[in-house]
């Protein structure tokens, strides 16, 4: 097994995924493809439904029973992966990925950790079962790791069990435990959450040290595009499961989202700027899975949305290397002759 | 942890009075005169009246209460008609078959248990999966005598591995006599424990805490048995817990089937010879083995779930 | 908490025992909800057996017959004879007479009695539920079958004693099961609006907690049944229930066990049979009914 350290971490291409449910298979992602330079942190955003979660845990080989992986490859340090197979084989070399090169940070601390096994051991389990770690190398490492992620008096901590533990704490546990096998790139499926507003924030600048330290790429999954601001380089919108607009560069986006969605996101995210703005709210819902329609998931809820949104599959049309916009309507774009925004959907 | 286990033995000891009680009362408020039960109709008045006084039958009842009470405090279970013995010795001789014969049905429990919930888990739709799903759908049903009376049969008689009963003097002799019996309790408590196990394990296997050791790259094998079993096996301890009175039970009949000679045959054997002394103090000693086994499970819980203990 | 905390937090994981499937059934089955009708009808065939068995049975179950001892499986014997000559089918069905009806009736007493205690232990807590709870943890602490032997010996021999026994022991699991589902209603809604509207205590349990707590006791009365099966079959087994000559498969397996090495399976395997019938019955009915109460809900 080669590593090609050059090569990217990460590339992700034509993901389409379809989720059983009772009995119906419904379309959960639809032709994904992103990818991460070395040392890139790329922020995966939309909304909860959107099937963030979903293509980090494909991307790993944990989803779940009912989700079968219908199209799409992916390459991780120069190996290839045809993601629709389901062999043994293909299993074993996704899972010797795991850790390794590959590792993720769950939204919930407070379940994704073993609730009766000490976290000290949970941190280095699968590292020192990896690389033959005596049990007091294992330990040091366990320390070691637990001062990186900011727990002043590990050595106190070390045997305690989750429950014992804040959720700050917990998650700081679950970093340390993705880190410790030094993976190339980390999946992060938002990690703060489910945490106080104020150990969210001590939580984003430790990713912000750690990618400093460890020099390993981010897949960020958020629903909030301020984090993406704060730790991102680079940037994906997800909606309903397919990608709307895509840039390797962050402040594009943020400076001229050309994809209406992007632009109602960018729009409903609290700036402290504008703090005595009423916050823009999208109209309508999120699309559930039952009603993915063809063409554009968002014509829906689109302000520009015309007839030509609800037909076909909805082309890239940024015309930019390195960005994706899958709109037919772009955003302070005039086509037509039609004002923007002059119909309204 | 000790505070933690003193609390729970103090809140143990109502269960064990109202034990106590009950089984005094049982007795005591039953129709019937024991003394001429013991002595047989044909016995005159006044040596049933001299029994009476002996067994301190003709104080209040108040009064025997409290000597019951004394008694136990010193470990008198009282005196067996029928065999002519102080119970407590009899009891000393009875009482290690019958644990062994729960413990060891116990440990068959899990032995046959967990493999067929582990695979059944992990292969919802194998052939393992189905045969449990059979298997416990006839077992369940089938009285436990009838169970020992088939194992006996194909065992024992057709093909003879194991002895067809009794309980010889040597010690390789009854391990190997205790097999069948143990097996035949066991296999009362199987689906049981099966059903529980396979629960506990699928919602394991499902849960975030295992798709995030698989994310830090842990094998399937030290996930299956430090994350999974860990996890299930405590509610396999409390179902074992629970379970233990249906182990009693179990023993209490299949001593009868293979001729143990344990505490449920002793029990049998004062009833059916009306000796009301023995059948008490078996009762009791039941009775008080499962708060004991309660007490067992609970600690053996908290060494399993550090949770428990803060409660 | 009680002493039994563990086995406390365990009867929460796993109680009530209804709830989960006690039966195999694949997934065409479930979707139709035939476990039910099959469940219904396993356990109608016994049921009827029971009560025509003097039209069924085509021989007299008690008169021995020495001519015609251990006779195989033929058309005028359809289950063979026992060692005594007596047609084993005919036993078997009056085997269902006496089983079953002693079975299906002693679940009524410790049915109501839990419902009652449950009830009212879950609605007013306090030292009322206190007392009950621990009574309860009493009683459990004696093995099962133990307390039930030990008063049937104390009341001798026959139904009445093996009712009483069956009440005494049996009412813990109703009481438990309904406290538990009063506890959660006591806290609704409708109970505060009933009470603001001066409806009495008695008016509200009798006429809201009675019919919503019913069902799951219902369902839990099914595997009762099972037991209860049991617990008389294996009082026959032992000497201690039914009396012979009166048919019951309890005693008809005592009997037929030391022809088993003999190859005189008939005498063991039928009565077996239809113990497991019966209980698959109850269990296919026990899983059907849990099934339709979750569809009615």
């Amino acid at each position: 097994m080669t590593v090609d350290s050059t090569g990217e971490p990460l590339i992700v291409e034509g993901l389409s995924l379809a989720l059983d449910i009772g009995g119906v298979q419904l379309n959960a992602l639809r032709d994904v493809s992103f990818s991460l330079r070395p040392g890139e942190a790329r922020g995966l955003v939309g909304e909860s439904g959107s099937g963030k979660s979903l293509t980090l845990r494909a991307i790993l080989g944990l989803l779940p029973p009912n989700a079968r992986i219908t199209s799409g490859r992916m390459v991780v340090a120069g190996q290839e992966f045809d993601l629709t197979r389901t062999d043994r084989d293909h299993r074993r070399r996704i899972a010797r990925l795991r850790g390794a090169q590959i590792a993720m940070i769950f939204q919930e601390p407070g379940v994704a950790l073993n609730p009766v096994v000490p976290v000290g051991r949970q941190i280095v389990d699968a590292v020192a079962r990896r690389n033959g770690l005596t049990k007091r190398a294992a330990r040091e490492y366990a320390l070691h790791l637990m001062e990186l992620v900011g727990i002043h008096d590990a050595a106190a901590k070390i045997d305690a069990y989750p429950f014992e533990l804040s959720g700050g704490l917990k998650q700081r546990v679950m970093i340390a435990a993705a880190v410790a096998g030094e993976p190339q790139l980390i999946l992060c499926d938002e990690p703060t959450t489910a945490l106080d507003v104020t150990v969210q924030k001590q939580i984003l600048s430790l990713f912000t040290h750690l990618r400093d330290e460890l020099h390993a790429s981010l897949l960020y999954v958020t629903h909030d595009l301020a984090v993406v601001a704060q730790l991102c380089d680079s940037v994906t919108v997800l909606y309903s499961g397919e990608v709307m607009e895509s840039s390797d560069d962050l402040r594009a986006v943020f400076d001229g989202a050309q994809h209406p969605y992007t632009e109602a996101l960018l729009h409903s995210t609290p700036d402290v700027d504008r703090i005595e703005q009423r916050l823009y709210s999208i109209p309508g819902s999120a699309a559930s899975l039952s009603d993915r329609t063809d063409g554009c998931q968002f014509a829906p809820r689109c302000e520009y949305a015309r007839d030509d949104c609800r037909t076909g599959s909805i082309p890239d049309t940024s015309g930019t290397p390195g960005r994706v916009v899958r709109c037919l309507h772009k955003v302070g774009a005039p086509a037509d002759g039609v004002p923007v925004g002059g119909i309204d959907g | 942890m000790l505070r933690w286990f003193a609390r729970r033995l103090l809140l143990a000891i109502p269960v064990v009075w109202g034990v106590v009680t009950i089984s005094f009362f049982m007795m005591h408020l039953a129709p019937g005169d024991p003394a001429r039960t013991a002595l047989g109709e044909k016995a005159s008045n006044a040596s049933v009246a001299a029994l009476r006084h002996q067994w301190g039958l003709d104080q209040s009842m108040p009064l025997q209460y409290l000597n019951y009470l004394k008694q136990l405090v010193h470990g008198d279970l009282g005196t067996s008609v029928y065999y002519h013995a102080p119970i407590t010795s009899l009891m000393a001789q009875r009482l290690p078959v019958t644990i062994i014969l729960v413990v060891l049905s116990a440990i068959l429990t899990m032995l046959i248990s967990v493999p067929l919930a582990s695979r059944s888990a992990t292969h919802p739709n194998g052939i393992a999966a189905v045969a449990v799903r059979l298997f416990n759908a006839v077992v369940q049903g089938a009285p436990t005598f009838f169970i020992g009376a088939m194992l006996i049969l194909f065992l024992g008689v057709r093909i003879a591995i194991f002895p067809a009963g009794g309980y010889p003097a040597d010690i390789g002799g009854r391990a190997w006599a205790l097999v069948l019996p143990a097996l035949t309790i066991a296999l009362g408590t199987v689906p049981i424990m099966v059903r529980g196990l396979r629960a506990a394990m699928i919602e394991s296997y499902g849960s975030e805490y295992v798709a995030f050791a698989r994310s830090k790259g842990l094998p399937e094998r030290p996930i299956r048995y430090g994350y999974v079993l860990r996890n299930a096996g405590i509610s396999g301890v409390s179902i074992l817990g629970i379970q233990v009175g249906a182990l009693a039970s179990g023993a209490l009949v299949i001593e009868q089937v293979f001729a143990i000679p344990g505490m449920g045959s002793m029990l049998m054997t004062g009833i059916l010879n009306r000796d009301y002394a023995l059948v008490q103090a078996c009762t009791l000693v039941f009775g008080l083995l499962v708060v004991v086994v309660y007490l067992g499970t609970d600690l053996a819980y908290a060494r399993l779930d550090p949770r428990a203990r803060l409660s | 908490m009680t002493a039994t905390d563990a086995a406390a937090i365990a009867r929460t994981a796993i109680t009530p025992p209804s709830r989960k499937s006690r039966v195999w059934a694949p997934a065409w089955m479930r979707r139709h909800n035939l476990q039910l009708w099959i469940g219904a009808g396993m356990l109608g065939l016994m049921v009827l057996a029971a009560i025509f068995a003097p039209l069924i049975a085509p021989h007299d179950p008690t008169t021995p017959d020495a001519a015609h001892a251990l006779l195989p499986v033929s058309a005028d014997h359809l289950f063979g004879t026992d060692n005594l000559g007596r047609d084993i089918f005919s036993r078997v069905v009056y085997g269902a007479r006496s089983d079953l009806t002693i079975a299906i009736v002693a679940v009524v007493a410790p049915f109501v009695i839990g419902l009652a205690f449950g009830i009212v232990s879950g609605y007013f807590g306090g030292w009322f539920d206190s007392i009950m709870m621990r009574l309860a943890d009493i009683v459990t602490a004696f093995p099962f079958f133990i307390l039930v032997i030990a008063l049937v010996f104390l009341m001798g021999n026959g139904a009445l004693s093996i009712f009483i026994a069956i009440t005494c022991v049996s009412w813990v699991a109703y009481a438990r099961l309904v406290r538990g589902e009063a506890m959660v209603l006591r806290n609704k809604e409708f109970v505060a609006a009933c009470q603001a509207s001066g409806i009495s205590t008695i008016g509200i349990l009798v006429r809201h907690f009675v019919p919503n707590v019913v069902s799951q006791a219902i369902v839990y009365a099914m595997s009762d049944i099972v037991m209860n099966v049991g617990v008389i079959v294996t009082l026959s087994y032992l000497g201690l229930g039914i009396t012979p000559p009166t048919p019951d498969w309890g005693s008809m397996m005592a009997g037929g066990q030391q022809f088993l090495a003999g190859g005189f399976y008939g005498m063991t395997l039928f009565p077996a049979g239809a113990v497991i019938w019966t209980s698959l019955a109850l269990s296919f009915l026990g899983d059907g009914l849990t099934h339709q109460l979750r569809i009615d809900r």
